[in-house]
């Protein structure tokens, strides 16, 4: 079978045609509506290329992104952000670490002041001549 | 492809609506056949077909030819709204069940005394494609009575070149093998 068969065959489906009547009162209609504005070359360019390229699974994702960033800012404003901009202060942290250290090593003297007191008593006890012996 | 027809596409999209009458002249015909094949009522071919040169002609401002002709972009739109039109409006009547074409659509431009074997003839290929998939039909009808290239069709499609090929192929294969059977 050529083509020029097929054509030929076909041929009778070439003969459906609109009629004349239709033809003029559709044309008058759609010349008096009005043309959309053209928009900006490069803002639709970009805005059809990024969204045709999405896929739902990257959709899902630039969703899950977007709202993640939308939780953080709101978490940040309502006062989580100002806590963690003053914990980068440098001398507020070495005044902190400074005073930690110090309260540390105050705390050791005096334990190992009582607890030296203690044992040397206990010492004494055990250690004196006329201690009774406890089995007498 | 009409003569100065970038022309009239340049002056259209700058608003020229004698332009835009000149492209509409030409191609209607085309378009109304394509759309009327496929949803085989002269009312509805008569909707689409202005709802597809009335969406031409709002757009056109934006429209870049990308290298294919203007009539491509027409025939994407006509797809579409076919498309659409079996998906709202007719959601149980599939696009590919187009089997039945009426006689309305030819009583007004054939004389009296031919209509009757014209309907016969066009009933009789209209039943042989109707027994082609949908996509060869669409193929077959786009190439050999719309008269459109393999590229132009591949366009319309979102296909590739190369697969309009072999549908087209197949097509023929199967409408030999079904004329030699029911000649």
């Amino acid at each position: 079978m050529t083509e020029d068969f097929l054509k030929q065959l076909l041929q009778p489906l070439r003969r459906i045609e609109p009629e004349q009547t239709f033809i003029a009162a559709s044309k008058a209609r759609i010349l008096l509506a009005t043309q959309e504005p053209p928009m900006n070359m490069l803002s639709s360019r970009l805005r059809i290329r990024f969204f045709e390229s999405l896929t739902l699974t990257g959709a899902i994702a630039l969703a899950s992104f977007l709202i993640l960033i939308a939780f953080g800012s709101i978490s940040y404003l309502s006062g989580g952000g100002a806590t963690l901009a003053t914990s980068f202060n440098n001398d507020a942290l070495i005044s902190e670490a400074q005073s930690t250290d110090f309260q540390l090593q105050i705390k050791a003297v005096t334990y190992f002041d009582e607890s030296a007191k203690q044992v040397a008593m206990a010492l004494d006890k055990i250690t004196q001549p006329n201690a009774q012996d406890p089995k007498k | 492809m009409l003569e100065a027809e970038q022309d009239f596409i340049e002056k259209a999209k700058a608003g020229d609506s004698a332009a835009f009458g000149h492209l509409y002249d030409h191609y209607i015909k085309q378009i109304y056949r394509f759309i009327a094949l496929k949803v085989g009522t002269k009312e509805t071919a008569q909707d689409l077909t202005h709802e597809v040169f009335m969406s031409a002609w709002q757009k056109l401002p934006n429209f870049k030819s990308q290298g294919f002709p203007f009539s491509s972009w027409l025939y994407t739109i006509a797809r579409n709204k076919v498309i659409d039109h079996y998906r709202t409006k007719k959601s149980h009547v599939s696009i590919d069940d187009d089997g039945v074409i009426e006689s309305d659509l030819l009583q007004s431009n054939v004389r009296t005394d031919e209509l009757f074997d014209l309907q016969l003839s066009i009933t009789k290929v209209h039943e042989a494609l109707g027994q082609l998939t949908g996509e060869q039909r669409e193929v077959i009808t786009m190439r050999f009575v719309s008269d459109l290239s393999p590229a132009e069709i591949a366009q319309i499609l979102n296909k590739r070149e190369g697969t309009v090929r072999i549908i087209q192929y197949r097509a023929i294969q199967k409408l030999k093998k079904i004329l030699e059977e029911h000649p």
